[in-house]
């Protein structure tokens, strides 16, 4: 096997025209493209760090805030059950009031009512007294018939009273 | 078969049945006698062409075949970078465009019609005197002349190593000059012997029928070596690149500073050692 320069510098040139071909067209896109690929993956991975980061601290706001509306909710509800209360015993009390106002009312008008009835008793007997001496004046009494009439004039005043 | 100069046992290829059927054909015999860098053309012109497809599909989200273009590519950048740590990117194409071509050539010895162009001693010595005029341009590069030749002086520090200079002179120079050679001997050696090993077996098969008369084919005794070959092309192509890299390295300026920061990087695991 016998060296022959000729075919030396051929082979020779032969993998330098393929390294230039190979580095402009296969080698330099190729390493920057996984360059880029490298880079982007690595950035998307600081992204979801950083929005990981982010989710807990957004996480544990919320959960500050939660705690703070679950206190606020419960002073409002007691604050709304003391109202509430409060009220009651006001319309309790006025109730009270109002009912003590009608039964004191109720008392004051049977009191003028019985003042009434009984001055128009007094009236009526005094009538059927007036009446009755005036049958008697008018009429001849007798002893059966002045009985009658005193008998009447009772039955009178007790179907009156 | 056909037999070379030599008389090794050598597997038929495409030129050499042309030879065969056309002799005395001026345009087969010029093929004929350039069969190594007609092959060797032939994988240039399909490498180029897979390239510029590969570099044009590119996308993103790579398909399979990207991904494999992508995995031998990035698999050839970390060993380089492995080896050259910062400086291995600017060298990558080199090393990387060097192991794909032998494995190409290495292969070709096992593909019917073809002839693995690295068993012959010319494109060994093409390619590594390619390697040697590389690493001394690296080296010319990188340190300055000045430094280029320090280095050949064996970078002397104090007052003995500047009295080694007439011994280490001549032999860093010796020593740049026996790379290539050992480079092209060791692949073209490998290569030779692996297809002259194919070759005698094929010619065994055939001699193993030759008591029905003539046959077609024979028995094919050479399918382990084949399967042995695929082995030894990535082995050779490894070793051929690696080396390569090994003396790249060797050229470039040795800043101790770095290398502390990179011994450090790697016993932190932010780089791997080679």
């Amino acid at each position: 096997m016998n060296l022959e320069l000729q075919q030396i510098l051929t082979q020779a040139f032969g993998f330098i025209i393929l390294l230039i071909l190979l580095k402009k067209f296969a080698w330099k896109p190729l390493l920057a493209l996984l360059d880029e690929r490298r880079d982007k993956i690595a950035s998307e991975f600081a992204t979801i760090e950083r929005v990981k980061t982010e989710l807990a601290r957004l996480e544990e706001d919320y959960k500050a805030r939660l705690s703070d509306i679950d206190a606020h909710a419960r002073l409002k509800i007691q604050e709304a059950v003391s109202e509430g209360q409060r009220i009651a015993a006001e319309l309790q009390e006025k109730a009270r009031e109002d009912a003590n106002k009608t039964l004191e009312k109720a008392k004051a008008n049977i009191e003028i009512e019985v003042a009434k009835a009984r001055a128009e008793l007094r009236s009526q007997m005094t009538s059927i007294a007036i009446k009755a001496a005036e049958k008697i004046l008018k009429e001849d009494l007798n002893d059966e018939r002045h009985n009658r009439l005193v008998t009447g004039f009772i039955e009178n005043v007790e179907r009156v009273n | 078969m056909a037999e070379a100069h030599n008389a090794t046992p050598e597997v038929a290829n495409i030129i050499s049945l042309l030879h065969e059927l056309f002799k005395g054909n001026s345009i087969v015999e010029f093929l004929h006698h350039n069969e190594n860098a007609f092959f060797s053309g032939l994988i240039i012109i399909a490498l180029a062409i897979f390239a510029r497809f590969a570099a044009r599909h590119r996308a993103m989200m790579p398909g399979k075949w990207q991904n494999f273009v992508e995995m031998v590519m990035e698999s050839l950048d970390n060993i380089t970078h492995g080896v050259l740590g910062h400086h291995g990117r600017a060298f990558t194409p080199f090393i990387g465009t060097l192991f794909i071509y032998i494995f190409l050539l290495n292969i070709c010895g096992i593909i019917p019609g073809l002839k693995a162009p690295s068993s012959n001693l010319n494109t060994t010595v093409g390619l590594a005197i390619t390697v040697f005029f590389y690493v001394q341009y690296t080296g010319i590069k990188r340190n300055g002349i000045g430094g280029y030749f320090f280095h050949l002086l064996g970078n002397p520090k104090d007052i003995t190593g500047y009295c080694f200079i007439p011994l280490m002179f001549p032999l860093h120079v010796v020593e740049e000059f026996i790379k290539p050679m050992s480079l092209s001997l060791r692949l073209f050696g490998n290569m030779f012997g692996e297809d002259a090993l194919i070759g005698v077996f094929v010619s065994l098969g055939i001699v193993a029928l030759s008591f029905i008369g003539k046959t077609p084919v024979g028995i094919p005794f050479q399918i382990p070596f084949m399967l042995l070959a695929i082995i030894t092309s990535v082995i050779q192509a490894l070793v051929f690149s690696m080396l390569s890299t090994i003396y790249i390295m060797t050229m470039l300026p040795h800043d101790e500073e770095h290398y502390k920061d990179e011994v450090e990087e790697r016993e932190e695991g932010v780089a791997s050692w080679p």
